[in-house]
């Protein structure tokens, strides 16, 4: 009798870990956190750095609602500004600093101080 | 090859009327000089467009062109900060030479041709000069300072200021169109 409920008993200890971690992994069964660590999983992060008078890539391709970082690594400050009013503006970028943008639409941007030559563009994917 | 030697002419005819080729024969012939010489000249071509900044933000009135002398005054500080930096840092000490006397002889000369407008006449005198001075600058930086440039670190600030100087040449080239229209 005593070796039946010492065995039932090694049996519960074993099976209650398991189940535990068996309801964690679950894929049918997500917590709110997970749900939203998912969410944010799905909008990425682009970089676009500021380097010899460039913006790199000139292009960008992102999906609506990803995040760009635009870092100077150049030697001057410079801006990021949309062309289009009141869409985006960084305000002024001293060498080392950065500046992110959550990005719903397309758009073509300049540098406000190197207006001639450092324009680039960030767009949608279809 | 006539197209080569005609631009080759055209830009030292640019270099020598903004003072970069203004050399006694002798060292034009040569064109040799030295890491200390070449961390004068650098300094002395960028405080002369600061200077040229300067008298545009005090004298005109346009906003155009105080805004892109202020961008000018700013970035040339911004190099030369970084050009006395590294010197500091190499234990270099810039050496006054014939190439930053020049470029001083002729700034001042330029400098009291702009004091001496006014009105649309400095703006137009002043966007004028800064398109010959930034198209002379990258013509002696590309083929006089860095192929003379011995230390790498030197050597690569001159290449890093290149395309600076290309923007503000083509920032330059902007405003002389919207100033003619």
């Amino acid at each position: 009798m005593k070796n039946r409920i010492a065995v039932l008993g090694i049996r519960v200890c074993l099976l209650f870990p398991i189940l535990f971690l068996l309801s964690c992994s679950s894929p049918n069964k997500k917590s709110g956190a997970n749900q939203q660590e998912t969410e944010e999983n799905i909008h990425k992060t682009d970089t676009v750095t500021i380097q010899m008078m460039k913006f790199n890539p000139e292009v960008l391709n992102v999906s609506k609602g990803d995040t760009v970082i635009w870092i100077n690594q150049g030697m001057v400050p410079h801006t990021v500004k949309s062309y289009q009013d009141n869409k985006f503006y960084s305000d002024t970028l001293a060498p080392g600093q950065s500046w992110k943008w959550v990005i719903i639409d397309s758009a073509s941007y300049f540098c406000t101080i190197h207006p001639a030559t450092m324009k680039a563009k960030v767009m949608l994917r279809e | 090859m006539k197209i080569i030697n005609t631009l080759t002419k055209s830009a030292i005819c640019l270099l020598v009327s903004t003072g970069f080729l203004a050399l006694p024969t002798n060292a034009q012939k040569s064109q040799k000089l030295t890491d200390p010489e070449i961390a004068s000249v650098a300094v002395t071509a960028n405080q002369i467009d600061i200077d040229y900044a300067k008298i545009a933000i005090k004298k005109s009135k346009n906003q155009q062109v105080i805004d892109f002398a202020k961008t000018m005054a700013k970035d040339h500080g911004a190099v030369i900060k970084q050009a006395v930096a590294l010197v500091t840092k190499l234990g270099v000490t810039p050496k006054d030479n014939a190439t930053s006397q020049s470029l001083n002889a002729q700034a001042v000369k330029e400098r009291k041709a702009l004091n001496s407008k006014s009105g649309k006449a400095f703006d137009k005198a002043y966007v004028d000069n800064e398109v010959a001075y930034h198209t002379a600058v990258i013509n002696a930086v590309e083929n006089v300072l860095i192929p003379n440039a011995t230390n790498k670190e030197l050597h690569d600030l001159l290449a890093s200021a290149v395309p600076l100087f290309k923007a503000h040449l083509e920032h330059a080239k902007m405003l002389q169109k919207s100033l003619g229209k």
